[in-house]
């Protein structure tokens, strides 16, 4: 029987990096992903402990909180959802905070990009993502850019996509993965 | 973004008897009741557009008429501009709005210093369009400009209105391009509506060209599905269009809505005949062009009365979305028929054009609340005493009650729910 891994982001592009993400670093497992989204970072703080019950129901027996750092001070939002989460039906669970935006793992690996979304132009390496402010518009600008004006970025679509070409050694050039990486290598068997 | 409109004040307009609004410059999401008035908003806004191109073709008698204001604020370079309308319009059989005639004001204060407002029709440019293209051909380039609108405007304006233009030429040229690109603006206000392309099985399976030029099926009108069928085409066949951008959204590295779409194209020869005086009969032969458009889905080849309600309808909704060159796009409804899981990519295009283009939405959907910031959204009320009110939200809620709802979207939930189950209406 696989293992069910329950997953809660804000949205279900974010789901989908998780899961690309999960299959690199334990290529060999089976497991399945259930979900919940919660755009919005209220309703993630507000709604996470239910869910959480909910997918313990479904027989999730780890869990996943992801949740984007944006404008916020880490501390405090690594705190607060980890405080939404006491007494959590699933007690193997983690919160995963990416500086600033999820998008900034998918630029970590310019050679992915390229191949993911067949620019016509080659993308240059960018070597410390997580210091861009705007990671999601900077990803739309490049892609827009370098496929020759011919590619509109949708992350809804084209997470997915790229993160299923990402090399984990340019994704860990992006520290809030590591705790990911270290999670699922640990509590994912 | 260069040109938007800032405010409007509408008066006596359908449900709008003095309906106030400041717009954002991006993005303006519209919600409220049935009947609030939402629909009528934005028709008056487009009576703006109806200016710029039907002013006095009709005559006033043969009409019953309404007579409406409407104030528009523009900021143009950063400056504001405002152009007060009263203009006179019927309702024809289909409901829609014709506009009679049509008297504007412009204040042109910013961009000239001290100044009378100067009446100016918005359809100056489109009755002059003739001028224009004899001037560009004829002149030198750097001489185009002055005598364009010194013909334009010192002229023509002052024959038309009877107002005499107290301005230098510099003036002049500042006040004929800010003209030009109002002008532009407000001819370019695109409008689509979920009604607009329901029902694909209206749609028709192939168009004919003659000599390039569409050709009318015979016992159907030009419907918004062949419209769009056309549309579709023609940036199909243009090289600089936004084709490929449009399908790589909805093909299989976007959404995934449909894998391509090809098209047959059949030339048919045809002869027409003439018989000239004297009975001679005489043969030419023209170009016939059958073009038969086919959505590759899942490998299958359908045709586009075959595509399901939803699917066609996003196809439309993101096709005019990415090759719509407007600066103002209205969309009313763009939820209608579709799954939310594409809404959210539609949502996510709306937001992304947004920083392009001045965009307005009306909607139902507490879904597509949840996708916006409370900044981006107008509750549109109506009233027997005051008719259609709308209101920013952050201006309609009390001080204590903004902060509530900001509260609760940092601590517990998104504005979608706290419009179904709170109170953001009253």
């Amino acid at each position: 029987m696989s293992t069910s891994i329950g997953v809660i982001a804000e949205d279900k592009s974010d789901v989908d990096v998780v899961n690309e993400l999960i299959q690199k670093i334990l290529p060999q497992k089976r497991y399945s992903i259930k979900s919940f989204v919660g755009h919005g970072c209220g309703k993630i703080r507000g709604k996470c402990f239910h869910w959480a019950k909910d997918l313990k129901t479904k027989g999730c027996s780890t869990l996943i909180l992801l949740h984007d750092l944006d404008e916020h001070d880490w501390t405090g939002l690594n705190a607060e959802l980890c405080q939404a989460l006491t007494n959590c039906s699933i007690p193997k669970h983690v919160v995963i905070i990416p500086i600033k935006e999820i998008e900034a793992w998918l630029l970590s690996d310019n050679i992915a990009i390229n191949r993911a979304m067949k620019l016509v132009e080659n993308i240059s390496p960018i070597t410390n993502p997580q210091a861009i402010v705007n990671p999601k518009k900077r990803l739309g600008e490049i892609i827009y850019l370098r496929s020759g004006k011919t590619k509109r970025y949708l992350n809804s679509a084209h997470n997915r996509i790229i993160a299923a070409e990402l090399d984990l050694e340019n994704v860990r050039k992006c520290t809030s993965f590591l705790p990911l990486e270290k999670f699922v290598i640990e509590n994912i068997k | 973004m260069d040109t938007y409109i800032s405010k409007i004040e509408l008066r006596n307009y359908r449900s709008c008897k003095k309906t106030v609004v400041d717009l954002n410059s991006n993005l303006s999401a519209l919600i409220g009741v049935n009947g609030s008035g939402k629909t009528n908003f934005l028709n008056g806004l487009l009576l703006l557009k109806k200016t710029a191109r039907s002013s006095r073709i009709m005559q006033d008698e043969e009409f019953t008429q309404s007579i409406c204001k409407l104030k528009t604020t523009f900021i143009v370079e950063q400056k504001p501009l405002s152009i007060e309308s009263v203009i006179k319009y019927t309702i024809n059989d289909l409901n829609v709005d014709q506009v009679i005639s049509a008297t504007q004001t412009w204040n042109f204060k910013e961009f000239i210093g001290e100044s009378d407002p100067v009446k100016l029709p918005m359809s100056l440019l489109y009755e002059f369009r003739d001028y224009r293209k004899f001037v560009i051909a004829t002149q030198k380039p750097n001489e185009i400009e002055e005598n364009q609108w010194r013909f334009l405007i010192s002229k023509n304006i002052e024959a038309i209105s009877g107002f005499r233009l107290p301005y230098d030429l510099a003036q002049l040229n500042i006040i004929g391009n800010i003209f030009e690109k109002i002008y532009n603006f407000v001819t370019g206000i695109s409008y689509y509506s979920a009604s607009q392309f329901t029902d694909p099985s209206k749609c028709p399976t192939y168009f004919e060209l003659e000599n390039e030029r569409i050709l009318r099926r015979p016992g159907r009108d030009r419907s918004e599905h062949q419209r769009f069928m056309l549309d579709l085409y023609g940036a199909y066949k243009n090289p600089k269009s936004k084709f490929q951008e449009f399908l790589s959204i909805v093909g299989n590295e976007g959404i995934g809505l449909i894998d391509s779409i090809k098209y047959d194209e059949i030339e048919v020869p045809t002869n027409v005949y003439e018989v000239g005086i004297g009975g001679k009969v005489s043969s030419k032969e023209i170009k016939k062009l059958l073009v038969v458009p086919n959505f590759i889905v899942r490998s299958f080849k359908l045709s586009p009365n075959q595509l399901s309600e939803g699917t066609f309808k996003t196809l439309a909704i993101i096709f005019y979305l990415v090759t719509d060159t407007s600066r103002l796009l209205i969309l009313e409804e763009p939820e209608v028929c579709i799954h939310h899981g594409l809404l959210a990519s539609i949502l996510e295009l709306i937001k992304e054009f947004a920083s392009e283009k001045q965009i307005i939405i009306s909607t139902h959907s507490d879904f597509v609340l949840d996708e916006l910031d409370p900044e981006n959204v107008f509750i549109v009320s109506n009233d027997p005493k005051n008719g259609t009110t709308i209101k920013h939200i952050p201006d309609a809620l009390s001080a204590r009650d903004y902060r509530a709802l900001k509260e609760y979207l940092k601590e517990s939930g998104n504005l979608g729910e706290y419009w179904r189950h709170g109170e953001l209406e009253k």
